[in-house]
């Protein structure tokens, strides 16, 4: 092989060589964050679903541990049957959460919303709250609890981490 | 601020795929081609400007995106290294007719891109009738006609 040095050719062959090892070793790394994304690891999957029954805490909480930023999102409350024995029931959410997000849609509507200086308390109809569902929209980044408990019961922190 | 942060992150995140992606990659578009050019686009699009529509939005950030380009070729110009890294040289893969397999296969370019090369440029009919063939920064390949190709 020439050197290029009849073509004038401004040729560096060995460094090109480096480029086409770094470009190798970043296919395997965007193959790496592909598979990542696949698996949930960037949120929104199996690796970021959560399913979690807290102890005596009255609710199962489905919620993804990571969340991505400005992209639509929910979590799932289901009630107990022992939480859901009176004619209201009383969810109260911690503002933690809801300074990094913004809740869209409710499901069912509470009854009533209360605002707190640390929490916000949202009040159903214990016969259609069953299964409650916060539609929302992470607007921070980085660390957010999502901390949630019923009326006289202490709150439960779900950590969830907002990607970029 | 966000914009700007947003600008710079994009436009070097693009810079960087776009350059370990390798220099044929959208070089000589297929229809195909300028199709992943549209969904690139508008996949860029939503990341850059977010959810904020506004007019100082769209400026800050075309300002922003030009600004980088014009700092980064002038850092080009002062700093032939950078240069070298960012753009890449040109090399030679066909040499008196013989091709050069070993960085033909690297730069994923093979003896029909180069005939195609060289009938367009020239009207060659052989790969004997190429003296040179040389993949260029840009991805696309320039050939020089053999003396006898005539």
């Amino acid at each position: 092989v020439s050197d290029g040095k009849r073509l004038e050719l401004d040729e560096d062959i060995h460094q090109q060589q480096q480029v086409w090892v770094i470009e190798r070793i970043s296919w395997a790394l965007m193959a790496l964050v592909i598979g990542a994304a696949a698996t949930g690891f960037l949120g929104h999957g199996a690796f970021s679903n959560r399913r979690v029954s807290p102890v005596d805490a009255g609710y199962t909480i489905d919620y993804h541990r990571l969340e991505r930023h400005q992209s639509q999102s929910i979590f799932i409350v289901q009630l107990d049957e022992e939480a859901l024995q009176g004619d209201v029931v009383r969810l109260r959410l911690g503002n933690s959460f809801l300074r990094k997000a913004e809740i869209t849609r409710i499901e069912p509507e509470p009854d009533s919303v209360e605002l707190d200086a640390d929490l916000v308390t949202y009040s159903f109809n214990a016969a259609a709250a069953g299964v409650i569902t916060f539609h929302f929209i992470p607007t921070g980044y980085g660390n957010a609890a999502l901390d949630i408990g019923l009326d006289g019961r202490p709150l439960q922190s779900h950590p969830q981490f907002v990607l970029p | 601020m966000e914009s700007v942060i947003r600008a710079i992150f994009i436009y070097f995140f693009l810079l960087i795929v776009f350059r370990v992606s390798g220099r044929r990659t959208l070089s000589e578009m297929t229809t195909f081609d300028l199709v992943l050019v549209l969904i690139l686009s508008e996949t860029t699009e939503s990341a850059l400007v977010g959810n904020d529509y506004s007019m100082t939005n769209s400026v800050v950030l075309i300002l922003t995106l030009v600004s980088i380009n014009i700092l980064l070729s002038m850092l080009k110009l002062r700093f032939t290294g950078l240069e070298k890294w960012m753009d890449g040289r040109p090399f030679l893969i066909v040499e008196n007719g013989k091709c050069i397999k070993y960085r033909m296969a690297k730069a994923r370019v093979d003896e029909g891109d180069i005939m195609e090369a060289a009938r367009k440029l020239h009207g060659l009919e052989r790969m004997d009738q190429i003296k040179y063939a040389v993949l260029e920064r840009g991805g696309l390949i320039s050939i020089v006609p053999a003396d006898n190709s005539n």
